[in-house]
């Protein structure tokens, strides 16, 4: 398991040192600050359970993003630039690259995630929320990162290109995300299946309102745990070709 | 001992290797020769699991590969044809990561990074980052990764590939001290390296292995053992006359060379160079050259690349 750790500082400190880990991170925090700024403050009178609400709402999609430029780099440019060989041929398995390429972009997210935290506390300038409320949201924001990055990843180790890997994420991301919308208009059972895939509508919002369900962390977990598994997988096939 | 056993490798219906066998003692440095193509990169690399056989089986010290795949990273050390670096990393950083990731410990790994730098003459870039480095620099590099951890077995494809000529006498002599305490297979092109290197070879074409064994053995089993290469200067009737009085003449091909310099080729059953000079001498001919012929690993490796006369593995 040491190795593990061994790969994730490695990758930590890949974050650090490559400019685009300070980009993300800078544009995620000014853009939830944007956002925060502009329409959970800047709105008119609100609750402040409400505001929280917004905050995490808005916070969810900047979330996403970040969580898929962070990940689709994770085994593309491994491929590209031919250093995937010392992974493959060091005395690791290959589910043990994937969980450490997970951590340490789930790490890494999860701390800028983390960095969000001024914002919610502002609200007790002129209101008061739960702490309760807060920790449920922040445990839904790094729930959704989990998901997220594992579909990244998942899209990373199809492809050598990075963009070709960011396209694939995104697509699967949006299917997910749009499923409720196929609920709508889809009849009994399959409404039901479409509804409960979806990645936000029906798993998050109970986290921006301060409920967290075991269903939802359970969903969450599956989707993450789906997605390096198949990740797995796709590494494996790869030893044959 | 490592003992490849009926190794195979298709790439979808494509055959790349195709049942190929070979034992390697310890401290050997074996050489793949072959033409593009023949096979030589798909073996080494599954030699050093950075590829699965779909057949066969690969044994190290009597331990199967297949059933003991993560102990594989720390027997062995692997140079693909492209230094696989990291652009960013300092060259200790990145060698001391490797170390740590391959098993050694924290101050192991320190001492390792210190010992792989010095063998591979890195001592002098060892703060610079990978990206800053000469193409020569990351081949060290390169090799550097290869036997941080101690490898029992080096593997090295194309080591020489891309260097200049002075960079390719600095490998040499880089793969020639690796070699004094460790099992080195390698790859190349350039067969005089690979001569000046490895004490055996294995021959490669259309992935199977077509030879195997010493230059001598080889030169002596695939090459006509008669044949010998004449120079003189003079009438080639006359010359034509001497030689095909002798016994043991198989077949003779004159050249022209420039002014009344003649090139003669003779095929023989047996050793008749001294019969020969005396022949020629005796005719009244300049005799300049005379030399057994295709007693060296180049003309091997041209007569087992242009046509592959039965099955000559396992002889050696």
């Amino acid at each position: 398991m040491h190795r593990v750790w061994i790969i994730v500082l490695h990758e930590l400190s890949t974050y650090l040192r490559n400019p685009m880990g300070y980009i993300i991170g800078a544009a995620v925090l000014l853009i939830d600050g944007l956002l925060f700024n502009a329409f959970a403050l800047g709105a008119g009178a609100r609750l402040s359970t409400e505001v929280l609400q917004q905050f995490f709402y808005f916070s969810s999609g900047t979330t996403m993003i970040a969580a898929l430029l962070l990940s689709i780099r994770l085994f593309a440019e491994e491929r590209q630039t031919g250093t995937m060989v010392l992974l493959r041929t060091a005395p690791i398995s290959d589910w043990e690259t994937v969980f450490s390429k997970f951590i340490s972009a789930f790490l890494f997210l999860g701390g800028l995630t983390l960095l969000t935290i001024y914002m919610p506390l502002l609200i007790f300038v002129h209101g008061k929320v739960s702490i309760g409320h807060m920790a449920v949201g922040y445990i839904g924001l790094l729930a959704l990162s989990s998901a997220s990055l594992s579909i990244g990843l998942f899209a990373s180790s199809l492809s050598r290109s990075q963009v070709v890997s960011g396209v694939v994420g995104a697509a699967i991301l949006v299917v997910l995300l749009v499923c409720w919308l196929l609920a709508a208009v889809a009849d009994p059972p399959l409404a039901g299946v479409f509804e409960n895939l979806s990645l936000h509508n029906l798993h998050f919002r109970p986290f921006m309102e301060g409920v967290m369900h075991t269903r939802d962390l359970v969903y969450y977990a599956s989707i993450t745990y789906l997605f390096l598994i198949l990740s797995v997988r796709v590494l494996a096939a790869r030893r044959w070709s | 001992m490592i003992i490849a056993s009926d190794l195979t490798k298709f790439y979808g219906d494509k055959p790349a290797v195709m049942g190929v066998n070979f034992k390697i003692g310890k401290g050997e440095a074996v050489g793949f020769l072959g033409l593009n193509g023949a096979g030589k990169t798909t073996v080494l690399r599954m030699m050093a699991g950075d590829l699965l056989p779909s057949g066969g089986r690969i044994q190290i010290d009597g331990q199967d590969l297949a059933e003991r795949p993560r102990r594989l990273g720390t027997w062995v050390g692997f140079l693909p044809e492209n230094p696989p670096i990291y652009p960013a990393m300092k060259v200790s950083e990145y060698l001391y990561y490797l170390g740590r990731l391959r098993g050694l410990g924290r101050s192991s790994a320190k001492s390792a990074v210190l010992g792989a730098v010095e063998k591979t003459g890195l001592s002098q870039v060892v703060e610079q980052t990978a990206d800053t480095l000469s193409h020569g620099f990351k081949k060290r590099l390169g090799i550097a990764q290869a036997i941080v951890h101690g490898p029992k077995l080096v593997i090295l494809d194309e080591p020489t590939s891309g260097l200049d000529p002075v960079q390719i006498v600095e490998m040499r002599f880089l793969i020639q001290r690796l070699a004094s305490d460790r099992t080195i297979l390698l790859s190349s092109h350039h067969l005089a390296e690979v001569r000046e290197t490895c004490s055996r070879f294995i021959l490669l074409k259309d992935g199977a292995v077509v030879a195997e064994g010493t230059e001598d053995e080889l030169a002596s089993r695939l090459t006509s053992a008669g044949a010998i290469n004449i120079t003189v200067k003079g009438s080639m009737e006359k010359a034509k006359e001497a030689l095909t009085k002798l016994d043991g003449i198989e077949d003779i091909r004159f050249d022209q060379g420039q002014g009344q310099q003649i090139n003669i080729n003779v095929s023989t059953s047996k050793d008749i160079r001294a019969e020969a000079a005396r022949a020629l001498v005796g005719a009244g001919l300049d005799l300049l050259g005379l030399a057994k012929a295709g007693d060296d690993l180049e003309e091997v490796f041209l007569k087992v690349t242009r046509d592959t006369q039965g099955e000559v593995q396992g002889h050696a």
